[in-house]
Order: structure tokens, then sequence, then C-alpha cells
């Protein structure tokens, strides 16, 4: 069933416009952008034609089956809409239309009535208030975009700034391997629930992402999350944490039972992943869909500059992360690149095998033992935005080197020249994961560790 | 000022009778129909009866029958006993508890139980017995047992002079151990969830707890365990017997399988539990009824 919302034969838009600045063209535009091969069919009684594809006065003047209908036009024409679809035997609908439930009575009104057509006649419906599918076999979104890739992440969202601009974020600066963002709106029918166990189950997916206001059926979120996390990991940023509970208590247990309390229970419960904000929802996207799963929380820390270790190590102790002592193997191989003062140990610092060999050949020594070292499995690596960086940033060193180990490796650069850290960001970055400060990319890491370490356990890898 | 009410309940056939017997000496201010009546007595103690012979109402009755008496009563909130009883049912271990409405009844309770003995203030109004100075521990004796008997009363009339009270609950002093909470609400969404953590007077302010999702796994138990910043005092801090874990775990999942399959209870706490290397016993415990829809109180209680 959810499969017609994502690999439909044909997709009729109704409110499909001529006008290139109104939702109905961007979407009818975004289609026919995307590899969608099928039928298209843009429903306007006002129209001949939409971008080259003839349109239809309504639905029921489209001669073939319609798989999936995209609905963009004012709320309270949406009814006689669902009872076109119900009609057709359409059994797949997006409705992109504002002014529902979160509008107030008036919405909910025509919401109800919707939900009510369609549960009689079997239609799944997603939205209302939602921008509905970004992906590369189809895009219904009302913001243009194209070249989406076929990657990896799935993010599923109730929210615009998910659903458009980070969609854009993402696809434009390549910064992270999206195979489909879905924006689930009011979710009115289609639920996290339904998406989560669709791409539990759909093999292109490596990494589920979701951004939540509410989870609207708690119990059997957490049946099937527990399901798909030894799979794979699901990453949860909850907005609306700091709400009050609803009901009033007459028990200790009642009183301080918040709404965040209980959902931090179901992600321990479920092994879900929390990311705290939008930045670490796609950072931790961007850890797991890149890095292999680590099955220790040992850390390599390669450094050019002392301090930095020290912080470094002091945030992974805060995040259950260790900075082992290494092998004597690795202490031989790292034992020409310090001076006589200066044995190797774990933060490695880099600065003298810089001065002495140049930044490439450094970390080719100074980076591959630590990560063959098997107390080390993973390491982080700084680098700053100067000359100096730049040919091991060219000649892609550190990813060469990550590749070569099978271990994760995660960048932080927070010094240097903007233009030359942009550099490190966009072109490091579509291969590695790159923080601009150092707790963000330890916090990633922990997360990686700590989801590998228990899928490690239950040996289900 | 102190208004004496014979109460009635409808109940099993010769419960009624047993009550009315026990219960009809006991003073109240019947604060529902007298909400704005500052009615208050001069003193607690000396307007409690003596009756005899013992109250014998103690007897456990299944949870179906406890709840539809407290419907009948229009009331959500349990007595301890009455908690104690259910949860007995659900085959977690509880200290056993009667009620005394005498001085006497105390005296006769606690020798049957062997002493020491715990006097506790039994009431629906009062949530914190210890505030209200309605807790007395270690009484070892029955001159001991009918001071605290007095004390409790006086105190909770003084401080609550507008609480209905019950009477007075005996208990055995339990084998002291770590103090726990295990508790129980329903969350909108997630359905009924349960508490764990560190239990007694502080726990508010602590809220050194962890939470679950109903229905529970060992794993998940095991995992709320571990998860209070306290847990160290459960693993022998200073020279104490470590607690069995898996007791505590066994409890949580007898709790989980329970409100799963009793949507009528709203809430509960058991605090404290007594968590020790050979066990765990519910001390204190209070279960809270949903409420009932308009359209459910307007229909009778079928018993």
């Amino acid at each position: 069933m959810m499969e017609l919302f994502f690999k439909p034969k044909s997709v009729a838009v109704i409110g499909a416009s001529k006008n290139p600045k109104k939702d109905g063209n961007i979407i009818v535009n975004n289609i026919i952008n995307s590899d969608f091969r099928g039928e298209i069919y843009p429903v306007n009684p006002a129209a001949d034609e939409v971008l080259g594809k003839k349109a239809y006065a309504s639905l029921d003047d489209i001669p073939g089956e319609v798989d999936l209908v995209v609905i963009i036009i004012p709320a309270q024409m949406c009814v006689q809409a669902m009872e076109d679809c119900a009609r057709k035997g359409v059994k797949a609908v997006i409705i992109e239309s504002m002014g529902f439930t979160e509008t107030g009575a008036a919405g909910k009104k025509i919401q109800d009535r919707i939900e009510a057509i369609a549960s009689k006649a079997g239609i799944r419906v997603m939205g209302p208030n939602c921008t509905g599918i970004v992906s590369r076999d189809i895009a219904t979104t009302f913001f243009p975009i194209k070249d989406v890739p076929r990657g990896n992440v799935v993010m599923i969202g109730q929210s615009g700034l998910l659903a458009a601009g980070m969609a854009s974020d993402i696809v434009v600066n390549q910064s992270l391997d999206i195979h489909k963002i879905c924006s689930i709106g009011n979710k009115c029918d289609v639920n996290e629930n339904d998406l989560l166990e669709y791409f539990g189950n759909d093999e292109q997916t490596k990494v589920i992402a979701m951004y939540l206001e509410s989870i609207a059926d708690g119990g059997n979120f957490v049946k099937i999350a527990r399901k798909v996390t030894p799979k794979k990991p699901v990453i949860l940023l909850n907005g609306g944490r700091s709400e009050a509970g609803a009901m009033a208590a007459m028990s200790h247990t009642g009183s301080i039972a918040s709404n965040a309390r209980i959902v931090d229970a179901a992600i321990r419960q479920t092994g879900c992943i929390r990311a705290d904000d939008f930045t670490e929802l796609k950072d931790f996207a961007k850890v797991f869909s890149t890095q292999p799963l680590p099955s220790g929380n040992g850390v390599a820390v390669v450094t050019a500059a002392g301090s930095v270790g020290v912080v470094v190590s002091d945030l992974c102790a805060e995040h259950g992360l260790a900075l082992p002592r290494f092998g004597a193997q690795t202490i031989d191989a790292l034992k020409g690149l310090f001076p006589d003062f200066m044995p190797p140990s774990n933060p490695v610092d880099l600065w003298f095998a810089i001065e002495k060999l140049g930044m490439t050949r450094a970390l080719e020594a100074a980076l591959g033992a630590p990560l063959r070292d098997p107390a080390v499995d993973a390491a982080i690596v700084l680098l700053a935005g100067f000359e100096y960086t730049m040919n091991a940033v060219e000649e892609k060193v550190v990813q060469r080197i990550a590749k070569e180990c099978g271990k994760p490796v995660i960048i932080c650069t927070l010094v240097g020249y903007n233009r030359l850290r942009n550099r490190i960001v966009e072109e490091l970055g579509r291969d590695l994961p790159v923080f601009t400060s150092l707790i963000s990319g330890v916090k990633a890491l922990s997360k990686l560790c700590e989801y590998g370490i228990r899928r490690h356990r239950f040996g289900d890898r | 000022m102190v208004e004496f009410r014979p109460t009635e309940i409808h109940g099993l056939p010769g419960f009624r009778r047993r009550f009315i017997r026990t219960f009809s000496g006991i003073p109240y201010i019947d604060v529902l129909s007298h909400a704005d009546n500052p009615a208050m007595p001069d003193s607690g103690s000396e307007n409690f009866k003596i009756a005899d012979p013992p109250c014998i109402e103690n007897e456990p009755m299944p949870l179906n029958e406890i709840v539809a008496r407290a419907r009948r009563e229009n009331r959500t909130v349990l007595t301890e006993i009455e908690s104690k009883q259910i949860l007995a049912q659900a085959g977690i271990d509880c200290t056993e508890t009667r009620l005394a409405r005498t001085r006497a009844e105390a005296v006769s309770v606690s020798a049957a139980f062997g002493y020491p003995v715990v006097l506790k203030i039994s009431s629906k109004d009062i949530t914190h017995k210890s505030d209200a100075g309605g807790v007395k521990v270690n009484l070892k004796d029955a001159a001991e047992v009918e001071a605290a008997y007095d004390g409790i009363t006086q105190s909770a009339l003084q401080r609550f002079p507008r609480a209905q009270i019950e009477g007075i609950s005996v208990q055995p002093m339990a084998r002291p151990g770590i103090e726990i909470i295990m508790g129980m609400t329903r969350d909108r969404n997630f359905g009924p969830v349960l508490m764990f953590g560190l239990g007694g007077v502080l726990v508010e302010v602590l809220q050194d707890v962890a939470f679950g999702i109903v229905p529970l796994e060992r794993s998940d138990a095991a995992e709320m365990i571990d998860e209070i910043r306290g847990k160290k005092l459960l693993d022998g801090y200073r020279g104490q017997d470590s607690v069995d874990r898996s007791r505590l775990e066994n409890m949580l999942l007898k709790l989980s399988a329970f409100v799963d399959a009793n949507p009528e209870i709203a809430e509960i706490d058991m605090n404290p539990v007594f968590a020790r290397s050979d066990g765990a016993t519910v001390v204190d415990a209070r279960i809270i009824l949903r409420e009932l829809s308009e359209a459910e109180s307007a229909r009778p209680v079928q018993s």
C-alpha cells in the first residue's frame, strides 16, 4: 500500500497550475524533473495543459487508473476532491493544502470529514498540511527541487523546515546521501509508524532520521521501532519536550512522568538514537550513513595542537568514549614521527611530523598505525584551514586511510581561514562527517559507537 | 461539631453488618457535603470509640470487588490496605496490613502480627502521611502502640481537619532495605508507563527515577534499574548487602503484566519498597482508579 506513494505508476495533481509561481505548478514541475516516467495528469478545469501535460477538468475525466493523487487546493474544496478520489478508486492521496486541524475547530471539522471518506473508501492519506515526498523516483513538494541523490538516508518529519529548507540544503550542497524525505504534516492517516515499518523493510534505506512533535500511537511505535533498530539506526528529534503532561496526577509517579521523560524511556527501550536539534539530526545521519559501525568505544585522536587533544579527551570521557593506550606495534610505527623527548601517545600530536614530512605523509603515518591498533575502534582527525593542510585534502588521504582500515573516522575543523575551512567542509564533507566544533563531533561519534556496541552485543550485524 | 454518621456500605452478604458494627463509631467530617463548614474536632483521639470484637473486614477481596466498592463510594483513591491486597494478588510481595479503628483494635492486631509494628494514618485525603505526623515505626509493645495511635489521630486531625479518616493501618515492621519507589501512570500516547527509582520521602526532590513503557521485557527492567544515578546504593554501598536486582526486575515485570491487564487502574505508587539481598517488599502503596466518564458514572455500578 505505501508503495503507491513512493513508486506510483500514475499520478494526478489536483490544483495543477499554469502559473509558475503557484505551488500547483512547482509540484508538477518537480514530478517532471524527477525520474518518474509514468503518466502525469494535471487536474484543473481552467487549463488545457500544464507544463506540456494535458490537463483534465476533473479526476473522472482521466482515462486510465490513478495510483497517487496530490491535492493542492483550498481546504474547503478538499472534501469534494476526496470524494472524487473515492469514486475513481484511488488508494493513495497526499494533501498538501493548509487550513485543517492546525488552524482550529473549523479546520478540524474538514479534516474529520476527509478522514471519514478515506477510511470508508480504504484510501491512505498523507498530510494534510505537508509537502509529501522528496526522492529521485518522485518529488511532490511545492519547493523547487531536482537531482535528488539515490542515497541511503530517509528523513521523516512533521516539519516544513525539514521537507523544504533542509531538503534543498542537503540536495544542493550534497551534504547528506538522501534516499527519501517524507513530510507527514498533520498525519491524519499515514504516520511515523507506517513509514518506520515501510522503510525498516526497504533495502535501500540504511538510516532513518525523524523529527516528531508528537508520537501518534506510542505503544505501536515502541513495537515497530524495536523491530527496526536492530537492522538499521533510527535517529529521533522530539519537539515539544517542555510541554507539561496532560494528566493531573494523584501519584508521585504521575507527577514526575513528563512527556520528555516518557519519550526518553521509549527511545532507550527501542534503541533509537536521540538528537537534540536539527543539526544533530543531520550530523548523526551523516555519521551513520557514511561510516562503518565500530564494535567498541576506543578512539584515537590525531591533532596538531595539544590543547585540542586535552579537550577532546575530556569530551570523550563525558560521552562514554575512551582514548586507549596504543599497543607496542603502534608505538613502534609512530616512533619516527616524534622527537626523542616526546614518546608517541594518544592523542597523537601531529605537529612535529607535519614539520618534518608535510601533512600528507604525516597523516599517512600517524593515522594509519593507530587505526590499525586493535584497541582503537574509531578516529577523530583535527584539520586546520591553512595551506599546509590542503594537499592532504585534495589527495583525499584521510578517506583513503579510513577505507583501508575499515574503521569510522570523523573530521573536526576548528581554526583556519574561512575559505580553506569551507573547502574542508565541502570537499571532505562529501565522504566523511566534518564538524566545526569538537563537541558535535564527539557526540556524533559516541552515538555511532553506542549503537555499534549494541548491535555487536546482540550479534545481529 | 463533629458529625457522627452511620456509614453504609453495599457489599458482600455479611459485609455490611460487619462494616456498620465497626465503622459506626468513627467520627469524620463529611468533606463532600460540608465543604465550606470549618468544622474541626477539638481532639481526634478521644472520639475514637473502642469497638469489640476487633474489625475483621480486612479479609482480602478480589480486585473487581475492591474496584466496585470504590466506585459505589464515588472515590478513585484506594486505601493502602486495598492497594496492597490488589498488588498481593498480582504476585507482588507486600507487608500484610490491617486497619484498626480503635486503640484496642490496634493493640490486638499488633499482638497478632508480633512486635515491632508500624502504625500509619489511613485517609484518602492525606497523601504525604509522614508530613502529617501520620507514621510511627518500630513500636515494641502495647503501650507504644496505644500512644502512637493517639498521637497519629490527633496530629492528623489537627493538620488536616477536613480529612476523612478511615482508621489506622497496622503492619509488622518490614526488614529494612534500600528504599525504592515503583509506580505506574498512563500516558496519552504511550499508554501505561512504569517508574523505578530511589524511593522514600525525598522522591520528588531527587527525582532519581527511570521510566519504561509497558509491556516491559526483562532487559527493559534491567536497564531501568541501571539508569538511576544512585544505582551504587543497590550494589552494597558501605558494607551493606547488595540488593537482588533480579527480584526487582521480577517485581517490575509483574507490575507491567498487571497494569496491562487492568485498564481500570490509572496510577500506582509503591513507595517505599524495601529492597534487600533476599527479596523486595512493598511497605506502602497507593492505587488510583481512572476517572469515570459522565456516561459511566450515571450508570449504576454492578457488583
